[in-house]
């Protein structure tokens, strides 16, 4: 059976079991987008460097398994060193147990979006399916329709997050083949202020299919920091579109870290819709083996007066292949946008590939945007002047890319969770 | 610098200029394509059977291709059976020499600033006219033939030299590349045709002057040079078309190709008919070029003015085969009104050591959009390439679009490449301090466009560059209120 | 040669200017003076002619003619020559090119024909010599990548050049060490003669140790507030502002 019959028997399945409300409503009308755009191909212009074909043939299970070495997995894992708050997901239902939230005010929602949308029910059909296009965006589609849970965050004005909030998502193929559909909705209204991190480990040697839709709500004057850490290990394939809508004068600071997965697609897009936003694109990913990382991320200026920078750093080792996407789109009216992108990127060995593919969309007069992309190897001249000072080629060339690499880690404005993370990178190359 | 500015002295009209009509005699093909009209074609030039095969080849391909839809920009549907793909002045007897060129036509091109006539030969720049779908006039041929450097027009050359013609025709542009190409292979009407002998420097700039006249037509013409071993040419081409008002195809291939230690240097000034302010009427500018690097240390650079056409769609390219080969792409494109730019390069990184630069300036006005698209690829065995592509937009009034597709693709861990692009606007400061010393709004657009455009106007031989510069100054006209 | 008559200014619904009256006659050097925020620099705007000021009320005239018609290329045209505080960078435009176009506006302007290239070249080194301008800057592009003297420089020798009936000097001191200062100036005082005019504005009193004015004027909020010679100066600079606002406030 191919991933296409399942899925449609998936549905047909949830169909038959479910209340016919708007929920359902909705999700019935993602599946029929769904079953029209199907799965995208390398012919879609924003698909050509990466194939989803390899899926096609794998036979997931669309079911929660019980995985029996969750606590195992998470302790080992950095984010369980940190104090924070802890939304845990297993093959994408909710983990109660392991999951605990320590912050006091309980005005501030941290749940998931399985009870959300019976205990939050205005909230959660205001902002819920709103953001993230579903017409167009095939795999969006998919995950409405389908969606396993996830985590619901709401900040109600003037409030901020004292600890950290980690979406723990825990992949187990040990069993068998995985198809999992996280579902994350972050709402942070006026004046509020919250840190997330999003995270994904794996554990077991079958395939897994991991399908996250990540919508995000900003108003004015509220600031999100949202950190993404792929950590997937095993033949893991993942496809992340998250949306982040802002409103006036806000500003959001996003860090995606890709450090591991057979294939990973992270879809970022981030709408201006007010002046004065700050949106800040931080990315780094390190590709080994035969593994393939591609980052698409847009930018829309939809307002003037505002304020993007980017910076994506990769380096690919062995047989990987990375891309990068940038768009940045300059709407008509939206004066006075300053947009920078940068792409930079390190090729370690004979047979790895980068694709890179920076782009500007401007209509509008009165802009600075300025983009650019390198492709080279380490600065012969910084090498050669560490081993004049004794220190071996091999070292040396370690430490220059951990400080290529470490520039975007220490964007994660966790102190105690960058130092970690600079490990576990050092250990990576 | 002190031609810059009689340039803009000098530049006073509004409109297009070269927007007149010949009237003269025509033999045209009737309406519509089919395997007649193909068959029609290579008969009227009565070409030898495996021109025709080629020709009929490419045309079944043709037919089971699909326009490409990933363009910048849309199009009305082109309805191929509504164009004459054969036009030519009609011809009595065999040219023998310019005196029996039909005075109407030497007046058109006199016109146009082009001399066919001897007493212009002191510019020295030897000219193929190509007036509607035929080459009309050759000048300068024998003093090149004495350096053994041919000079001709296609036709002329499938004759004359067919053992070049089927070595190199559509080696660099095959026949099935793209949409348009297989249109041109079917139909093309004529071109010119260069070959440069082993250790010849070309004497002279060899150039093509390229008219559309007659209405209703589509231009496909191809243009194919070989430099061989050792061997220097420089050549440029020039394009106009009158006002009409309804969209004119026009649908070229050129084809380079460099061999061991050989360059080639190709500058385009394209000043198509642009349509009026409303869009209505100008050319469809859909061309194929393609540059092949096919030697050791050679290299090819192209050089564009882009000022005219409804719409300019095309991506001379270079294909870096040989070791050490080196391409360049200079350009300069500018939209107003409403037209549309979708143009770049692809630069293909083959053999080892091969190095390209790209340099585009891309410049907006009015409703238009200029796109720049480029690829700079470097496959797995092309160890220590390198590129640097530099890639900037200005944008005067807040009505146009400039937008910036660069594709890299990278297989070889030793190459390096870095892109880098900005987009300004014409600063209101940089005007005003003009205007404060006396200089007008206009000729300050032209002075500063002129300025940002530097790198590439560089790049272009002196004649050219002074048509260039006024052309500039004349597009961007009425581009600020 | 210049009179300015109750002349009010704002930029958006600001006004800045709010009645200045001055005369200036062919052979002085007016000095204006004032604290940050006075007005200085957009008075030197109106007079010149940037068009985000609003004149709402007083005439300028230059020789007779009205000044506040023209655009501010016929301004220049007839001799009004600002030297910017900050003079805008032009990239790929050099300066040789930039001024054989604006000195054959003016000559088009007055009438006559362009200058032949070989005449031109000649004037340029002349006045270079003049003023003490470095050849190389004038092959570059338009004050792209000069330092804040090179700029500074640049607009006396363009003033050489342009040869101004009226020159206005906005905080041309500012940025400039004592050497290029001395240098600034020393171009300045050649160009002086009985013909032409000079306002200098400057908010440091050092400035005119080396350009020596005929009058100083002290222009606070929008208004001359206190008229004098180069001794104002001087006092100015031992007293600082706070005595003039103070003198303003109790008149108040």
């Amino acid at each position: 059976m191919s991933l296409l019959e399942n899925i449609k028997q998936d549905f047909n399945q949830y169909k038959e079991q479910a209340e016919h409300d708007a929920f359902f409503e909705t999700r019935k009308h993602a599946f029929d987008a769904f079953e029209k755009l199907g799965f995208p191909t390398i012919k879609n212009e924003e698909w050509k460097y990466t194939n989803l074909k390899p899926l096609s043939d794998i036979l997931f299970h669309n079911t929660c398994v019980k995985s029996i070495n969750t606590e195992a997995l998470l302790s080992g894992s950095v984010l369980n060193t940190i104090t924070a708050n802890r939304l845990v997901f297993v093959n994408g239902s909710f983990n109660e147990s392991l999951s605990n939230i320590i912050e006091k005010d309980k005005s501030i929602i941290i749940t998931n979006i399985a009870s959300a949308r019976k205990k939050h029910q205005v909230i959660f059909e205001k902002h819920f399916g709103k953001y993230a296009k579903t017409e167009t965006e095939g795999l969006n589609a998919l995950n409405t329709a389908l969606m396993s849970d996830g985590a619901f965050i709401h900040v109600p004005s003037n409030k901020i997050v004292e600890h950290p909030i980690v979406i723990m998502n825990v992949i187990d193929a040990s069993e068998m083949n995985v198809l999992c559909q996280p579902r994350n909705l972050i709402i942070i209204e006026k004046q509020a202020s919250a840190k997330v991190i999003e995270s994904y480990i794996s554990n077991g040697n079958n395939a897994s299919f991991t399908n996250v839709v990540n919508e995000i709500f900003v108003d004015e004057h509220a600031q999100l920091h949202h950190y993404k850490l792929q950590r997937q290990t095993g033949e893991s394939y993942q496809n992340n579109y998250t949306q982040l809508y802002q409103e006036a004068n806000t500003t959001i600071n996003q860090v995606t870290l890709t450090l591991d997965g057979t294939m990973v697609r992270n879809n970022l897009h981030f709408y201006m819709n007010g002046e004065n936003c700050n949106s800040l694109l931080y990315g780094l990913y390190i590709t080994s083996q035969k593994n393939h990382v591609d980052n698409h991320t847009r930018v829309d200026h939809a307002k003037p007066n505002c304020f993007s920078n980017e910076l994506y750093k990769g380096i690919m080792k062995d047989k990987s292949t990375a891309v990068f996407n940038g768009k940045i789109m300059v709407h008509l009216d939206a004066q006075k946008t300053n947009a920078y992108q940068r792409n930079q990127n390190i090729l370690l060995s004979d047979e790895a590939s980068i694709n890179t593919k920076p782009q500007l969309e401007i209509f509008a007069d009165d802009v600075k945007c300025t983009h650019g992309a390198t492709i080279g190897q380490l600065n012969d001249e910084q090498l050669f002047y560490l081993r004049s000072r004794g220190i071996p080629e091999h070292e040396a060339r370690t430490m220059l890319l951990n400080a290529f690499a470490d520039e975007i880690a220490e964007m994660i404005k966790i102190p105690e969770l960058v130092a970690l993370l600079e490990d576990e990178i050092s250990n990576k190359l | 610098m002190a031609e810059e500015l009689d340039i803009i002295d000098q530049v006073t009209q509004q409109e297009y200029k070269y927007g007149f009509t010949t009237n003269i005699e025509m033999d045209t093909a009737p309406k519509g394509l089919s395997e007649d009209i193909v068959r029609f074609i290579s008969a009227k030039k009565n070409e030898p059977e495996w021109m025709l095969e080629w020709r009929l080849k490419a045309y079944k391909h043709w037919l089971t291709m699909d326009e490409p839809e990933w363009q910048n920009f849309k199009y009305p549907k082109i309805n191929y059976q509504d164009i004459i793909f054969y036009a030519a002045p009609k011809e009595k007897i065999k040219l023998n020499s310019l005196n029996e060129v039909d005075p109407e036509l030497l007046k058109t091109f006199e016109k146009l600033g082009i001399s066919l006539t001897e007493q212009k030969r002191l510019t020295g720049v030897a000219v193929d006219a190509v007036f509607d779908s035929v080459s009309i006039a050759t000048t300068f041929k024998d003093q090149l033939k004495e350096k053994g450097v041919i000079f001709c027009s296609i036709s002329e050359a499938m004759h004359e030299h067919p053992e070049l013609v089927k070595k190199y025709m559509g080696s660099v542009v095959p026949t099935t590349d793209n949409y348009f190409a297989a249109l041109n292979s079917a139909v093309f009407s004529d071109g010119s045709f260069v070959y440069i002998p082993k250790g010849v420097r070309c004497p002279m700039e060899l150039s093509t002057y390229f008219r559309i006249n007659a209405e209703n037509t589509g231009q496909f013409e191809r243009t194919l040079i070989i430099a061989d071993d050792d061997s220097y040419v420089s050549y440029l081409e020039g394009c106009t078309a009158p006002m009409r008002d309804e969209h004119q195809l026009h649908a070229a291939i050129v084809e380079l190709i460099a061999h061991d230690n050989a360059e080639i240097k190709y500058s385009t000034v394209q000043n198509w008919y642009p349509g009026d302010k409303e869009g209505k009427g100008g050319i469809y500018n859909f061309v194929t070029k393609r540059g092949m690097c096919a030697g050791v240390k050679s290299k090819i650079s192209w050089t564009q003015v882009e000022t005219g056409s409804a719409i300019t769609w095309k991506y001379p390219s270079c294909i870096l085969k040989g070791d050490y080969s080196v391409g360049e792409f200079f350009s300069v494109a500018v939209t107003n009104n409403r037209q549309v730019a979708d143009t770049g390069t692809k630069m293909i990184h083959i053999g080892k050591n091969t190095r390209s630069r790209i340099v585009s300036k891309g410049i907006s006005a009015g409703k238009s959009h200029n796109t720049y698209r480029g690829l700079v690829k470097v496959n797995k065995k092309a160890e220590k390439a390198r590129n640097h592509t530099q890639c900037d937009s200005m944008l005067i009034g807040d009505r146009s679009g400039a937008h910036t597709f660069p594709y890299i693709e990278i297989n070889n861990h030793t190459a390096q490449v870095e892109h880098e692009a900005s987009t300004s606007k014409i600063g209101e400061d940089q005007i005003f301090y003009c205007n404060q010393r006396g200089i007008g709004t206009e000729e300050a657009i032209g002075l500063i466009v002129n300025g940002f455009c530097r790198e590439v106007l560089n790049q272009l031989p002196m004649e050219f560059a002074v048509e260039a510069q006024k052309l500039l100054a004349v597009s961007l006209e009425g581009s600020v209120g | 040669m210049l009179s300015i008559k109750n002349l009010k200014a704002k930029i958006g619904d600001k006004e800045i200017l709010k009645g200045i009256n001055l005369e200036v006659k062919a052979g002085e050097i007016h000095a204006i003076m004032g604290p940050n925020g006075a007005g200085k620099s957009t008075l030197s705007a109106v007079l010149a002619g940037r068009p985000d000021y609003e004149i709402t009320e007083g005439t300028v005239t230059l020789d007779g003619k009205n000044l506040l018609e023209m655009s501010p290329e016929d301004r220049a045209r007839e001799g009004v020559f600002l030297a910017f505080q900050y003079p805008v960078e032009i990239p790929g435009v050099s300066t040789t090119n930039f001024l054989k176009t604006a000195v054959n506006e003016k000559r088009k302007y007055l009438g006559l024909e362009p200058m032949e290239a070989t005449d031109f070249l000649k004037m340029m080194r002349e006045k270079m010599e003049q003023v003490e301008m470095d050849k190389s800057l004038t092959s570059r592009s338009l004050n792209e990548g000069f330092s804040g003297g090179e700029k500074k420089r640049n607009e006396v020798f363009q003033m050489a050049m342009l040869q101004p009936k009226l020159s206005i000097l906005d905080e041309t001191d500012s940025g400039l060490d004592i050497d290029a200062l001395r240098l600034v100036s020393n171009g300045v005082n050649k160009l002086r003669s009985k013909d032409n005019a000079f306002v200098v504005i400057t908010h440091y009193q050092r400035l005119l140790d080396y350009i020596v004015p005929d009058f100083v004027h002290v222009l606070y909020k929008g208004r001359i507030v206190k008229s004098g010679d180069k001794e104002l100066a001087k006092e100015l600079e031992a007293k600082g502002y706070d005595w003039i606002k103070q003198e303003v406030e109790a008149a108040n």
